[in-house]
């Protein structure tokens, strides 16, 4: 939810909530004080009646005093209290022929030696068009309100945040590809520019970390070759001294180790090279002829297996691509396929303008087929084959291509779309 | 022949020297590139060994210099393996042929002797370790002038195994000359294993013997009576 809406919302609610009970509140005050006032205009006027009364003791006049309408009955006599009576009634309008709202009020009077019920009446039809009049004013202020606030929102949301987003827009930008920080504005709002100013600092952090761990890769892949290649000829000068078996087995083992150690170094050091973008030549790559040169090259080895190969050539695709890095994935893929292949099974190889997949025959893998693509998997006694599809994944993911690797009895498929 | 050895690593120097001298080369040792331009300037050799990272500049100036005196001096460089810029700036500028560290000394002898033959004899070069011989240019390899049917595989194992005749040579040398530059590959030897059971059966059926003895743990020795 954008920062806007939310604020809105939550401000459109609250508004809602405080001008309903609020318009409640208003609306029990006002029918209140019209009651009040409508009472005592009820008896207000039975006293005028009542003092008519005691002046000449008829009640002819009364009909003139009431001005509204007045019922006067005779009852039976009875204990001559005075008692008030105040009820709500409607009485139907002659002219309109509708009912209309009205106020009572009744008492007993004695005039003479009769007892009478007189009822007189008020109308509350202006006091409820009051009402009602008011509560639309009301309704019309808030709706003006609601609207208003919500414009002003947008408008002063986009003011204050404005320096947020520029920050944000600024920060999204930055890539560790091309490590280096954009200057963010300074803004008038002192938490925006603490913001700015914490992001500054760890994007700076972030850079000479960064920047550290490269140059302390780079040092180690540049400084452990010479005590590799030490450890590698002072090996092969000591094989030439060697008498007994249990040398040569021990001179062996040094070398093979340091041969794995130099191999690792050098997968190691070339995913950093990827990662570091220090293989950005563009040129057009001739898929095919790649294809058809690592096919020749391992042939001896697939012969050797006999692996039968099945050539599926749809298109011949030219894609823009560092020519080494062309050449690492292909030259990995085949390899993989070739060297984890079964006594007898074969290699099938499909091209076409938008995809090149590779399916071989090979042993179950035990491994979900996703953790093969990390570095260094061990998969089988062979050693560690991960890291020649963790370098296939990284150019893969490098030119933003799909990779897709699935197995299923004995099928192993690599699909790469292009 | 005269070889000159320009490595700032002592160590190193010292392997390389250690491992051709056996074969009547002479050796001589350059720490720096300045030390190195005096060599060449008086001295002429055969076949130099460049190290392109230099402490004083880089060797690819020494290249330059080689040519611009007209030597015919063979050039071998070595370079670190991320400096794929420098390989081919060196070969542009006329080296021979290059070795990435860290490198065999089997592959360094082999590489050494297979230019310098290809500098002394302009293609009609032979190799010869008892009653075989090999042509490495026209790939064709004979005992006893009989001819010997190998694959390309086979024929680049006798060559290397010819090459480095009387040493003790590691199974990774030999794989890393199959595959070349191929990472990890050398893992899996059984496709070495069987190229040698091969090229020992066709070298004993031509009656060459068994020239090629295995060391336990280890690897092979080529060695002619």
């Amino acid at each position: 939810m954008k920062l806007l809406t939310k604020t809105t919302l939550y401000f459109i609610t609250l508004s809602l909530v405080v001008f309903f009970v609020g318009g409640i509140g208003l609306y029990k005050i006002m029918q209140n004080l019209i009651e009040k006032e409508v009472n005592a205009d009820l008896y207000n006027r039975i006293h005028f009646i009542f003092n008519e009364l005691s002046r000449s003791d008829t009640l002819q006049n009364a009909q003139f005093i009431a001005t509204e309408p007045i019922e006067i009955k005779e009852v039976p006599p009875q204990d001559m209290k005075t008692m008030f009576q105040l009820s709500d009634t409607v009485l139907l309008n002659k002219v309109q022929h509708v009912y209309m709202p009205y106020r009572s009020l009744s008492t007993i009077v004695k005039s003479g030696n009769k007892y009478y019920q007189i009822r007189i009446y008020k109308s509350l039809i202006t006091s409820n068009y009051l009402i009602e009049k008011v509560a639309l004013v009301i309704m019309l202020m808030l709706l003006l309100y609601l609207l208003l606030t919500y414009f002003l929102n947008r408008y002063i949301l986009g003011k204050v945040w404005s320096d947020f987003f520029d920050s944000l827009k600024t920060m999204r930008n930055f890539s560790l590809e091309n490590p280096h920080r954009e200057p963010l504005q300074p803004s008038e709002v002192i938490e925006f520019n603490e913001l700015n100013h914490v992001l500054e600092e760890m994007t700076d952090k972030l850079i000479s970390d960064y920047e550290g761990v490269k140059e302390f890769t780079g040092n180690l892949f540049h400084e452990v070759q010479t005590p590799i290649s030490i450890i590698k000829n002072k090996t092969e000068l000591l094989y030439q001294e060697l008498d007994t078996e249990k040398q040569f087995q021990l001179a062996g083992s040094i070398f093979s180790a340091t041969n794995r150690l130099s191999d690792i170094i050098k997968s190691l050091g070339l995913l950093a090279r990827i990662d570091k973008n220090q293989f950005s030549r563009k040129e057009p790559i001739d898929f095919l002829e790649i294809i058809n040169k690592n096919l020749e090259h391992y042939r001896d080895m697939m012969e050797s297996k006999n692996i039968r190969l099945k050539k599926e050539i749809i298109s011949h695709p030219k894609k823009l691509m560092d020519p080494s890095l062309a050449e690492m994935l292909i030259n990995n893929l085949i390899k993989n396929a070739v060297r984890h292949n079964v006594e007898g099974g074969f290699l099938r190889i499909l091209l076409s303008e938008e995809v090149f997949e590779i399916t071989n025959s090979g042993n179950n893998p035990q491994l979900p087929t996703t953790e093969l693509f990390q570095q260094f998997t061990r998969s089988s006694e062979e050693g560690f084959m991960g890291i020649g599809l963790a370098i296939v994944q990284k150019i893969a993911h490098h030119y933003q291509m799909q990779i897709h690797y699935d197995y299923h009895e004995g099928i192993h498929r690599i699909r790469v779309g292009f | 022949m005269k070889l000159l050895i320009v490595e700032d690593d002592a160590d190193i120097q010292e392997s390389i020297v250690a491992y051709l001298q056996p074969e009547g080369y002479v050796c001589e040792q350059a720490f720096d590139l300045k030390n190195a331009k005096d060599k060449i300037s008086m001295f002429s050799y055969d076949c130099v060994l460049i190290d392109i990272n230099l402490p004083d500049g880089s060797g690819l100036q020494l290249i330059q210099q080689l040519k611009q005196l007209k030597k015919t001096a063979g050039i071998i460089v070595i370079t670190a393996r991320d400096a794929i810029n420098d390989r081919v700036k060196a070969l542009e500028f006329g080296a021979d042929d290059y070795l990435v560290k860290p490198f065999n000394l089997a592959e360094l002898n082999a590489r050494i002797k297979s230019l310098l033959r290809r500098i002394q004899f302009h293609g009609n070069n032979q190799i010869t370790a008892g009653d075989i011989t090999i042509f490495p240019d026209r790939f064709h390899a004979e005992v006893g002038g009989q001819s010997l049917d190998l694959t390309k595989k086979e024929f680049e194992l006798l060559m290397f195994f010819m090459s480095n005749a009387g040493r003790v040579i590691a199974k990774e040398s030999l794989a890393g000359r199959l595959w070349g530059d191929d990472m990890d590959f050398s893992y899996s030897y059984d496709f070495v294993y069987s190229q040698i059971k091969n090229l020992r059966k066709k070298l004993k059926e031509k009656g060459a013997g068994d020239p090629i003895q295995t060391i336990y743990g280890v690897g092979y020795k080529f060695e002619t009576p």
